[in-house]
């Protein structure tokens, strides 16, 4: 008998050395998860998509600031359409130039222009490169209240006057869209960066 | 067998340990959602605050008349244009912004919180049209002056003079002398002598200054001696000039004003300080704003 109780002793010491031993894991655990920071598993695609949102508005603000955006909407190729936009050329107007200069290039850009047109609403991209599948986007816009007196221009360098929106509007992609009033159109610059 | 059963009990507690990490990790992932949704929230209150400094933006190219483009005066606009113009911009801005997002913006031009008054503005006050003393403006509760001279001939004595009058002070006179090196006086504007053609005269409510816009010479003058200009009986301007070299424009702002002789050009009924209600609501924030133009003009 007297083995047998021994035997029985040592039993419940074990299990209480377990037991002491599963709760000095499960306290370390716990208080070492305290420290941890159990983010989302994108949160740097996240972070990133962010500060290219902030990158992208900060660039459409100065552009805006400077009437880079009047003028961008503005300026117009031989046949009345809008200018595209050229990474480095060597010919640009400010607003390219504001794309390629500021952070927001280092990422690849498509820049497209919302119109009204016969009562519905275009989109014309003038900067058009493949979308990355892989790379978080970002998106900015910013509207340009273009009025009748607004000078159009064209030429490589948008330097060539062609008179005023209401005087060549017959020959540009934008229409009128309020004929008796001094507003003609309001164009939205959409710039998606990944 | 005994020293198995402990060992049984261990495994079953590191079990029971591994539930409770797993079971903390996922606690801690459920607390990244509210920081999304405060994010989002940020976004949309930044959001409503740019668009809101856009339209501000929008509404002051709108607003401003177009009419006297070849002033250089104060901005001032047309009740019914901006009416007009504003309801234009609304729907137009209103129909491409629905595209990209779940917005709302709404403006409109609010005519009992705006200011009204009258402008007097002439672009030659001396092209045959009259001569002599001319009441632009009466019973103003603000006034602003611009003036710009850009040529005239000295045919002796003041060539150009805007009078004020008011009730304490009577008339008082800003005159101008002068053809080759100009002189101003009047309204505290003593000492600024011979600047250079052309000048601009901006005074509003007294205060101001005169510049020679191509040597960028300036005359603020002590203005101590000018009193009482919140309450304007009238502006008059007067010429004693009887000859077309005079080149010159003004541009007379009264707030609160209405025109007075029908032989200067002036017009009642406009708008001095324009204020719209603004309302911009997306699936974040609702936001209700007033914007008022050009208050910091007078």
């Amino acid at each position: 008998m007297q083995p047998m109780k021994h035997s029985r002793h040592r039993g419940q010491v074990f299990a209480l050395e377990g037991i002491i031993a599963a709760l000095v894991i499960v306290g370390a655990l716990v208080l070492g998860l305290q420290a941890v920071d159990t983010a989302p598993w994108n949160d740097e695609e996240r972070e990133r998509g962010g500060d290219l949102r902030t990158e992208l508005d900060d660039t459409l603000a100065l552009a805006e600031d400077r009437g880079a955006l009047r003028e961008a909407v503005t300026t117009v190729d031989r046949d009345g359409n809008p200018r595209p936009v050229v990474p480095g050329a060597d010919t640009q107007i400010a607003f390219d130039r504001i794309l390629d200069n500021t952070t927001a290039v280092r990422s690849d850009l498509r820049v497209e222009y919302d119109y009204h047109s016969e009562g519905e609403i275009e989109t014309v991209a003038v900067r058009d490169e493949p979308p990355s599948l892989e790379n978080p986007t970002a998106t900015a816009t910013r509207q340009v209240v273009l009025l009748n007196n607004d000078t159009v221009r064209s030429g490589p360098e948008g330097e060539r006057e062609e008179g005023t929106l209401l005087e060549v509007e017959d020959h540009i992609y934008l229409d009128n869209q309020a004929p008796d009033d001094e507003l003609f159109t309001v164009v939205t610059v959409r710039v998606i960066a990944w | 067998m005994k020293r198995d059963r402990a060992q049984l009990v261990l495994v079953g507690a590191i079990t029971v340990a591994i539930a409770i990490l797993g079971a903390v990790i996922l606690l801690n992932t459920v607390h990244s959602s509210p920081e999304a949704t405060a994010e989002t929230d940020t976004r949309s209150v930044a959001a409503a605050e740019q668009t809101l400094t856009e339209i501000e933006g929008d509404l002051g190219r709108i607003a401003v008349n177009r009419s006297h483009e070849g002033l250089r005066g104060f901005n001032f606009a047309s009740k019914d244009e901006l009416k007009s113009n504003v309801w234009a911009y609304e729907n137009q801005s209103l129909n491409l912004t629905t595209i990209d997002s779940a917005t709302v913006t709404t403006v409109e031009f609010n005519e009992i919180d705006s200011t009204g008054g009258a402008i007097g503005a002439n672009e030659s006050v001396v092209d045959g049209d009259y001569t002599g003393n001319n009441i632009v403006v009466e019973d103003a509760d603000d006034v602003r002056i611009f003036l710009e001279i850009t040529r005239f001939e000295d045919q002796g004595g003041a060539l150009q003079n805007i009078v004020r009058t008011g009730p304490n002070t009577g008339n008082q006179q800003l005159d101008v002398r002068d053809a080759s090196d100009v002189d101003v006086e009047g309204w505290g504007f003593a000492g600024c002598d011979d600047l250079a053609l052309p000048i601009e005269i901006e005074v509003i409510n007294g205060q101001g200054e005169i510049r020679s816009t191509d040597t960028g010479d300036s005359c603020t003058g002590d203005f101590d001696t000018v009193d009482n200009w919140e309450d304007v009986e009238q502006i008059s301007v007067f010429n004693n000039m009887n000859i077309d070299d005079l080149e010159a424009s003004y541009e007379i702002i009264a707030t609160g004003g209405e025109c007075g002789d029908d032989e200067v050009q002036c017009f009642d009924d406009i708008i001095t300080q324009p204020a719209f209600d603004v309302a911009f609501q997306n699936p974040n924030v609702a936001v209700d704003s007033q914007i008022r133009l050009w208050e910091d003009e007078s």
